[in-house]
């Protein structure tokens, strides 16, 4: 079996693990595995998931623990918050701001030049939009810079 | 005050007769009525202590650091505090400005040739919608993308100021507080733009990358100013290629020149007053007496909408900093 292969099984069985946590230990939601970790695993074949803070690699004899907290950086984008939804004035998550912490169809004033957009939500993708003309798909956990005026930013779950 | 001053000045736009279009050049009495009514209110001219410190160099470059000083209103309108708006004097003409500049891009040495690289200190608002909060948003940010859309957006936090502090508030100053805030490392792909390659230096150049930025065909000025806003966030240009900018700006109509002052860095500076066709906003964009260069642009609200009240400036942005011009 390829290595990629065997870390995906690896990684649904966490994920299926994690899945059917009782309610009491769901408590705490952040049972994923750690960005970090797997941008390691991406980048160094070979590794194994132990939890979601911690991975080996078995043939490097490496071991990789990240801080529980940095899960909670990671998914910010830029200096868009965990679960927003941010438009700036300028390219690459530059300049003003203005953020929405819930996914629908949000307006933009007119006053608000915006230039990029990050979606620091978990899941679904926010459509940028001009009137119901889409301009941009911003993917959770991503950003884009965006041509064009845009008048509402569309949430899909 | 600051707002009121706005909204007088829209509420004299609006007053006008109907013979005069909107967007017309206020005449020579229409300037000294609204420079009286500025100078009467005692906004005071802000002093320049402007001491951004690039701290060690391009690392230091500015960021968001926030301080919430506002709530929105129950209507949902912002009510936080503004800067002061810039205090012009003396008069001048669009054509005046361009020639001087021109005259200036000569005299001085510019960059050699356009570089994707761009460093620039704004204020601005982060206006949380759901929670209506406003925060400020002084920053210092470095820029640097490679053709290939890889990059790197480097965030320095502007220091934060007591919002009740009126001189502060008025003055809104980008001053390093050296704490980086965003470091936006951008793979390939990652930085979108419609414009990659280095730009020639004619006036079709000039066009053709404006329009690549959404300048429409027989622009107004204020929308050849909202394309040129967005090539110098993400391109260092020669003098040349602003020669250009600047002419394509004063070939458009709806400019009005606002005379001489000093911008929130203590350069010298002239002013050009864009007005958006809608009349909901407008642009002053500010360009170097020391360089003939375009080194800014202010954004004043002039209707309120639901998340700005009127007469207020919600942002600015300043280029071509370097060590010489930032202390």
């Amino acid at each position: 079996m390829k290595r990629t292969t065997v870390l995906a099984a690896a990684l649904l069985g966490l994920v299926m693990t994690l899945g059917a946590a009782p309610a009491m230990a769901a408590v705490q939601d952040d049972l994923e595995v750690d960005p970090l970790i797997a941008a390691m695993l991406e980048e160094v074949p070979g590794g194994v998931v132990v939890d979601a803070t911690h991975a080996v690699w078995p043939e490097l004899d490496m071991d990789l623990t990240v801080p529980a907290a940095s899960g909670i950086a990671a998914r910010s984008v830029g200096s868009c918050a965990t679960g927003r939804i941010c438009a700036y004035s300028a390219a690459s998550l530059s300049g003003g701001a203005l953020t929405f912490g819930t996914c629908a169809v949000h307006a933009i004033p007119s006053s608000f030049t915006t230039k990029s957009v990050a979606n620091a939500r978990s899941t679904g993708s926010v459509q940028v939009r001009n009137g119901t003309t889409l301009l941009k798909t911003v993917n959770a956990g991503s950003w884009s810079n965006v041509t064009g005026t845009v008048t509402n930013l569309r949430c899909l779950l | 005050m600051m707002t009121d001053n706005a909204v007088l000045e829209r509420l004299l736009s609006d007053a006008d007769p109907a013979t005069t279009p909107r967007d017309a050049s206020p005449d020579a009495r229409a300037l000294a009525t609204r420079d009286r009514i500025l100078r009467s209110n005692g906004v005071r001219r802000r002093r320049r202590a402007i001491t951004v410190g690039w701290a060690s160099g391009l690392t230091a470059v500015a960021a968001s650091a926030a301080l919430a000083f506002a709530v929105l209103s129950p209507q949902g309108v912002a009510v936080a505090g503004t800067p002061a708006p810039l205090d012009f004097s003396g008069a001048n003409t669009v054509a005046q400005v361009v020639d001087e500049a021109t005259a200036t891009l000569t005299e001085v040495p510019g960059p050699s040739a356009p570089t994707r690289a761009v460093r620039t200190a704004s204020w601005g608002f982060s206006v949380d919608v759901d929670a209506k909060t406003t925060t400020v948003v002084p920053q210092l940010s470095t820029l640097t993308w490679e053709p290939d859309g890889s990059g790197r957006m480097t965030i320095v936090a502007g220091v934060p100021y007591d919002p009740s502090d009126a001189v502060a508030s008025n003055a809104a100053e980008v001053t390093s507080s050296g704490k980086v805030v965003t470091d936006l490392v951008m793979q390939p792909g990652d930085f979108e733009t419609p414009w990659t390659a280095v730009p020639g230096e004619t006036h079709d150049d000039m066009v053709a990358m404006l329009h690549a930025f959404g300048m429409p065909d027989d622009p107004t000025a204020f929308e050849v100013g909202a394309a040129i806003t967005s090539v110098l966030d993400q391109w260092t240009l020669t003098d040349a290629q602003h020669r250009e900018l600047l002419l394509l700006l004063e070939e458009a109509d709806g400019g009005d020149a606002l005379g001489k002052t000093t911008d929130r860095l203590g350069r010298p500076v002239t002013g050009i007053r864009l007005q958006s066709p809608d009349g909901a906003v407008s642009d002053v964009v500010l360009v170097s007496r020391d360089t003939g260069r375009i080194v800014g642009i202010e954004r004043t609200v002039l209707k309120a909408d639901d998340v700005f009240p009127a007469g207020a400036i919600i942002s600015y942005r300043m280029w071509d900093l370097d060590e010489e011009t930032v202390r």
